[in-house]
């Protein structure tokens, strides 16, 4: 739901938004249609987020894609750590639906 | 001259009128366990209407728990199991493995796999085990330690992972199980809201049998498509759906599986930790820390949390199966016989009026009853005296009432957890609990009372258990030893 | 066999038989509606599931009423609050108002909040939960009522709900529960408070001198969560509390912001009498990351407690190259316990491995001072890395070097 929720935030900007359901997903999608950007959630069933960061910063084809991290652990412990992985920004559960939107204008204009 | 004829007809003739009262009262108990589950079950469902798991899983102030796995000869899974125990979805925990003397490559497999190295962890000996040679970690992995030790049994290797934990809850999880994504938020719950009184807490355990696993998780929930295994499915949802949800209701839950526990370090420690005599260590501690906590005269809890699962093998064959059986139940007499004193005192509440008596009277007699019954059937065919009509009636009511209790275990899960979504699973849950009273059940209590006569004469088997592994794995044939205590 | 005892069982038969169809009949029913209203209840919010969304969204000031077709069915109602609910919990801020005020222009709080006054425990608690996630300001004074709720249950999820609305009003009421453990699980209050921040410290800060000591101990590690740069005066007061309880729990709560200012707070508080206090002065001091706390660190690895020792040699490893060579001094230190302490943290923290690194470089002092730091270390009976290293390590003057120590050197008590 939550996915659904921001992929709706995102179409409504204008952005073209694609969804992926896991962990595996993700990866396959990323090294297809090499996105602009990743809106990424460490919790997830099978492969978790951490997990994921480190495969798409690992290959060279989805290395430099810029991945946005927005996820429920707010411990500082898991801030470092997503960021330590490679995450361009690190928003928390709950969070301002127009920060959010900056942050990702942000990080397009700053990649483009 | 003793009219053998006579006396062995006044015995059949007095059994029959007796073994209706005996049947009666211990149908009417079940009934009666079945409907304090079933109003618990509704509770709970209402309780559990929005999840607080995220906000345990985010706080500061969940406490930290160790995750303790004994594991001898299990190479083939081991690293599975590791990897999906560190993926689990919790703040901040340890795993402890505990290779207890493997003769295979487990021990390799982990260090290797993982990259780990020997280190000097020092901890205290708190509880005694067998010598331990050597502690493996990484610096990389801080919340992965590799204990390794002579052979002592599963008991002594717990004792070992308790000895090295930090943290002041430790779960216990076998090696061949796999837990739920969010088992250990679930299962720490009742922790969080009773901080004080909470002791320990066990979660429910479902059958692998027929589920798709891959990289040690359930990814497909099935049924197995063989009957003993669906059996036992059926068994399992009647023995933790209408059994234990009712005796945690009554504060009166003895037995907490090893599979999937967890437990407050210190209370443990207490109480001497696992015993390593014990064929059934999980039901020995439990009662230990009934017994310990009651003198005390404390107040406390140990409850059975419905919602976290656990999902192990179980036996295909009826030859596993007779081993796994007879060791539970020499296990349970074992224990009953340690805890003797408990029975009918006052000074131990529900347990020592309620639970302990039924152990004793049905759990530990019935198959006896059961079994006697089935010999005095055609003893009074001989002996001229086999009222049919009594005879068909009996079997009819005992068997009807087992299907009874066999779909009402099945309305539960119905009403609850549903883990089963397809109209097919229900088809051959319904048909599973049907047929488990035709040969399945009896087959149960002939085991029993053949463990019974084993524990009499003091023989103790140490059984090799085969298992099919998990799907992905082809069939193979034996892969390791289930573990049995060292005396 | 009399007769009456076979009419008995053919009756119990007939009864259970009958109940027993009955529960089947029950099973399939209940799964077949179940499952139609499911497929129904999915199609319906995939479709007002976009437009809630567009809503939430949206950063405009329009109505929730212009998205939505209206008059919503009952059902279609229920739906679209669950949908407000679940968006409710991701947002907070500004985005979490609009769900808030979407919740009041569809009755859904005015529902919510009559539902507080149900007859049965479960609907009051559900009632609470709700508000809690709607978020809307009017729910506050009935969530107050129901603070005072029989049902425990029920009381938790109000006082979750009043910290997830807010607002002083919402959170006064909590910290004075602090005041009342009997009826309050403290750490649950606490994490309610902490998730409640800013508000909370201001309520905190203005209550505390009244507070009983246990709820003082709360306080403080909510404002050391919370990580408030406001509560410093008053952690600095409180290190001084009677209550030694309080006292470490400043210490702690100091660590926690980490602010250096808490320096000589803290050092002073390496000397308290009760143990708590110096570990978690220790503790703090290696967060602040204070050099100057070294030699007093250095000496608290002799003290009497094991967490004091353990976590003074924690802040000496978080200390920097003085630190360390503090540890490294503190092999030769008299006390025994001392030195253990400092041979596991220089484990710990791979120094070991770096001196063993050492014993075949070029630089002879360097050569000298790692030998001599292996065969303390042996001394101190932790040889089992070493000897894993004999055998594992990469380069081969390495080995042989350690090999020729080991042999030499007896291993002491560990």
């Amino acid at each position: 739901m939550a996915r659904r929720f921001v992929a709706g935030l995102l179409r409504q900007q204008g952005h073209e938004v694609e969804e992926a359901a896991d962990g595996e997903a993700a990866l396959r999608s990323a090294r297809e249609r090499r996105p602009q950007l990743i809106v990424l959630e460490m919790v997830m069933p099978g492969r978790d987020g951490g997990e994921v960061l480190e495969a798409l910063k690992g290959d060279a084809a989805t290395r430099r894609i810029p991945v946005l991290v927005l996820s429920v652990r707010s411990r500082e412990e898991d801030i470092v750590r997503g960021l330590e992985l490679g995450a361009e920004d690190y928003i928390t559960k709950p969070f301002h639906t127009q920060e959010l939107l900056l942050r990702v204008r942000k990080i397009l204009a700053r990649t483009a | 001259m003793i009219d053998w004829r006579a006396v062995l007809s006044d015995f059949v003739l007095g059994f029959n009128d007796w073994v209706l009262w005996y049947f009666g009262a211990l149908n009417s108990f079940y009934v009666i366990l079945f409907l304090v589950s079933l109003y618990e079950v509704l509770r709970f469902v209402k309780r559990t209407f929005f999840s607080d798991y995220e906000q345990i899983l985010k706080s500061e102030m969940t406490w930290p728990i160790s995750i303790i796995v004994p594991a001898h000869n299990e190479a083939r899974t081991i690293v599975e199991t590791i990897r999906s125990l560190l993926g689990v979805n919790y703040g901040e925990f340890e795993v402890i493995v505990v290779n207890d003397g493997s003769t295979d490559d487990t021990l390799r497999k982990v260090v290797s796999t993982f990259d780990l190295k020997r280190t000097d962890r020092v901890y205290r000996r708190t509880l005694e085990t067998s010598d331990v040679r050597g502690i493996y970690a990484s610096l990389e992995m801080p919340n992965l330690v590799v204990v390794d030790k002579v052979r002592g049994g599963k008991a002594d290797s717990l004792n070992a992972g308790i000895n090295v934990s930090r943290f002041p809850l430790y779960c216990s999880v076998d090696a061949d199980s796999i837990i739920e994504d969010n088992a250990l938020l679930r299962v720490v719950k009742p922790f969080m809201e009773h901080p004080d009184e909470m002791i320990a807490a066990g979660g429910i355990v479902r059958i692998a049998n027929g589920c798709k696993v891959r990289e040690g998780r359930v990814v497909e929930i099935g049924l197995p498509n063989r009957m003993l295994p669906i059996f036992q499915v059926v068994e399992y949802l009647r023995a933790f759906l209408s059994g234990r949800i009712g005796w945690s209701t009554m504060r009166s839950l003895m037995i907490i599986s090893g599979a999937f526990g967890l437990y407050r370090k210190a209370e443990v420690i207490a109480v001497g930790g696992y015993d390593r005599s014990s064929q059934t260590e999980d039901l020995e501690l439990v009662l230990k820390l009934h017994d310990h906590l009651r003198r005390q005269k404390r107040r406390y809890r140990i409850v059975f949390v419905p919602d976290p699962v656990c999902w192990t093998e179980v036996p295909s064959t009826f030859r596993v199966l007779a081993r796994q059986r007879n060791r539970w139940h020499r296990g349970l007499v074992q224990s009953l016989w340690r805890h003797r004193r408990m029975m009918f005192n006052p000074k131990y509440g529900v347990i020592g009026w309620v639970a302990m008596p039924y152990f004793v009277l049905f759990e530990l007699f019935g198959p006896f009853v059961e079994v006697l019954g089935y010999i005095t059937i055609p003893l009074a065919y001989l002996l001229g005296i086999l009222n049919f009509d009594f005879f068909l009636l009996f079997l009819v009511f005992s068997i009807i009432f087992g299907i009874f209790l066999s779909i009402a275990a099945v309305l539960l899960e119905e009403i609850s957890f549903r883990r089963y979504p397809g109209w097919q699973h229900l088809a051959m849950l319904v048909l599973g609990g049907v047929l488990e009273n035709f040969g399945f059940r009896q087959v149960l209590s002939l085991f029993k009372v053949k463990a019974f006569w084993d524990y009499l004469w003091r023989r103790k088997s140490w059984g090799r258990m085969e298992r099919e592994g998990f799907r992905p794995a082809p069939e193979t044939g034996p892969t390791g030893a289930r573990t049995g205590s060292a005396a | 066999m009399t007769y009456s005892d076979r009419e008995i069982l053919i009756l119990t038969i007939a009864v259970t038989v009958g109940v027993l169809a009955l529960i089947t009949l029950v099973i399939v029913l209940n799964k077949a509606w179940r499952e139609a209203r499911e497929a129904f209840d999915r199609r319906r919010r995939a479709a007002l599931e976009p437009e809630v969304f567009r809503y939430a969204g949206a950063a405009e000031a329009r109505s929730i009423r212009d998205y939505l077709p209206l008059p919503l069915t009952p059902r279609d109602r229920g739906i679209v609050e669950t949908i407000l609910l679940d968006v409710g919990g991701l947002l907070k801020g500004a985005s979490r108002d609009r769900i808030a005020a979407a919740c009041e222009a569809l009755g859904l709080t005015a529902d919510a909040i009559a539902g507080l006054t149900a007859r049965r425990w479960w609907r009051r608690a559900e009632a609470a939960e709700k508000l809690g996630m709607m978020g809307s300001k009017q729910a506050v004074e009935p969530l107050v009522a129901v603070l005072k709720d029989p049902s425990s249950e029920v009381r938790m999820r109000a006082a979750r709900a009043l910290g997830r609305i807010r607002g002083r009003t919402s959170i006064r009421p909590l910290v004075e529960a602090l005041s009342d453990p009997t009826r309050w699980s403290a750490i649950r209050l606490a994490e309610i408070l902490i998730g409640a921040g800013d508000e909370a410290v201001d309520e905190l800060l203005q209550a505390f001198d009244g507070l009983p000591a246990h709820a003082r101990v709360s306080a403080l590690d909510v404002l050391g969560r919370i990580r408030t740069p406001r509560a410093g005066d008053l952690l600095k007061r409180s290190i001084k509390d009677p209550d030694a309880d309080v006292r470490a729990r400043a210490a702690h709560a100091m660590g926690l912001l980490a602010d250096p200012g808490f320096a000589g707070a803290l050092t002073g508080a390496l000397g308290d009498e009760a143990w708590a206090v110096r570990a978690m002065a220790a503790k703090a001091l290696g967060r602040l990351g204070t050099q100057a706390a070294i030699p007093k660190l250095a000496e608290r690895m002799s003290d009497r407690e094991w967490w004091v020792r353990s976590n003074a040699g924690d802040a000496l490893r978080a200390l920097g190259p003085a630190g360390r060579e503090a540890l490294i001094r503190t092999l030769d230190a008299a006390d025994n316990y001392a030195r253990h302490q400092a041979v596991a943290q220089l484990e710990e923290g791979g120094i070991i491995d770096e001196y063993v690194a050492d014993l075949a470089s070029a630089d002879a002092a360097r050569r000298v001072a790692a030998i001599a730091f292996v065969e303390k270390v042996i001394a101190l009976g932790r040889v089992d890395r070493l000897s894993h290293q004999a055998i594992e390590h990469t380069q081969d003057g390495v080995r042989r070097k350690l090999v020729e120590i080991l042999k030499r050197v007896p291993e002491g008590a560990s």
